[in-house]
């Protein structure tokens, strides 16, 4: 467990825990994990998709996390998702055309905190990105209340070919953070000038507009942003993550935020 | 000989969401193929956008050969129309840039 590193990051380095000990033992073992947040669930839920035939898996002993996982590990699991109305997790179709009522899903599913115009601009804006660059075959959003602490958890996740490999097709060179943070200020893999925004302008609204913070893990990189830290990780093989994934927390708020006096978007 | 304008819902057309990129084009491909020179597009009733469709629709828009005319436009889409009109790349995250890595 990275102890004092940030929430998200601790929660992430919780999947590559389990991970780590699957590979040695051919055992995912949940026996004494009581609680799985967004941060740790999508990672693990794309891992077993792909790995549960070869590997055991020790349950949980909270029978609603169980069953969710058993609902992800089924051939039809992630269509299910879709179809269920009260699991806070939707998986992306490939077919982008699909995905209108999916994020619509998302969004009723969230409630929408800060405000329609803000927090939809959030989901549109990284789910974009994914259709754009990551060239995936599973993707998940899920949006997690948390009332009693007042927060959101927004995760967001492709097991696609990186930030820095979209970057790579495009002809730049980088380490994984170093495409993360190139990212955030606007590089692409897409020739045009005005291309490159989303990333840069959710982080902006999530620490500047919701007063947040954002995970970033992608390849062998991650970077970490609230209103005090900035924090930029080289990952180890073990840790690191075969896709991008994007964690943020986020205010339950009812108070509108304004997409456009706290971001220069 | 007078032609008239084809007018679109385009929160009915589309989702009163405005979103992703590849949406925007394929949108405007379709009203390239309508053959309607002169297009009067509705946007009441829509709620949100992101700065990808915009971006997307306003490039797409200066490219085509149609005349296109935005009606019913609330506030906070005409403020993305704006944003993407007036924008600039600037450096935002230097600390984030600077700072030290963490072997992790």
């Amino acid at each position: 467990m990275a102890i004092g590193h940030p929430e998200l990051v601790r929660r992430y380095m919780e999947y590559t825990d389990i991970r780590d000990k699957a590979v040695k033992t051919g055992k995912v073992d949940l026996e004494n994990v009581r609680f799985l947040t967004p941060t740790t669930l999508l990672p693990l839920s794309i891992y077993l998709r792909r790995t549960m035939r070869s590997l055991t898996l020790i349950p949980p002993p909270n029978p609603n996390v169980e069953s969710y996982l058993w609902c992800m590990m089924k051939d039809r699991g992630f269509d299910t998702l879709n179809g269920s109305t009260c699991l806070p997790v939707v998986s992306l179709p490939k077919n982008e055309d699909l995905s209108q009522p999916i994020m619509k899903k998302a969004y009723d599913l969230a409630g929408d905190p800060g405000g329609k115009n803000a927090f939809r601009y959030l989901v549109g804006e990284l789910v974009d990105n994914i259709y754009q660059h990551s060239r995936f075959e599973m993707a998940l959003v899920m949006a997690q209340q948390y009332r009693k602490s007042g927060v959101m958890h927004l995760c967001i996740i492709d097991d696609g070919i990186t930030i820095a490999g979209s970057l790579l097709g495009s002809g730049m060179v980088l380490d994984d953070e170093q495409a993360i943070i190139d990212a955030l200020e606007g590089a692409s893999s897409k020739k045009e000038q005005e291309r490159g925004r989303g990333l840069g302008t959710t982080l902006s609204l999530t620490l500047k507009g919701y007063r947040g913070c954002m995970l970033v893990v992608s390849g062998r990189g991650a970077i970490y942003c609230d209103g005090e830290n900035d924090l930029r990780y080289r990952l180890s093989d073990r840790n690191k993550y075969e896709g991008t994934l994007i964690s943020m927390k986020i205010p339950l708020t009812t108070e509108e935020v304004d997409l456009y006096e706290h971001t220069s978007l | 000989m007078s032609t008239q304008a084809c007018k679109i819902s385009i929160a009915h057309e589309l989702s009163p969401d405005l979103a992703l990129r590849d949406i925007a084009t394929s949108f405007m491909d379709r009203l390239e193929s309508q053959r309607c020179p002169e297009i009067i597009l509705d946007f009441s009733e829509v709620e949100t956008i992101t700065r990808s469709f915009a971006h997307e629709y306003v490039a797409r828009k200066a490219k085509s050969s149609l005349s296109i005319n935005e009606v019913n436009v609330p506030d906070n889409i005409g403020r993305m129309f704006k944003v993407i009109e007036n924008s600039e790349k600037k450096p935002r995250f230097d600390n984030l840039r600077h700072s030290q890595t963490i072997f992790l």
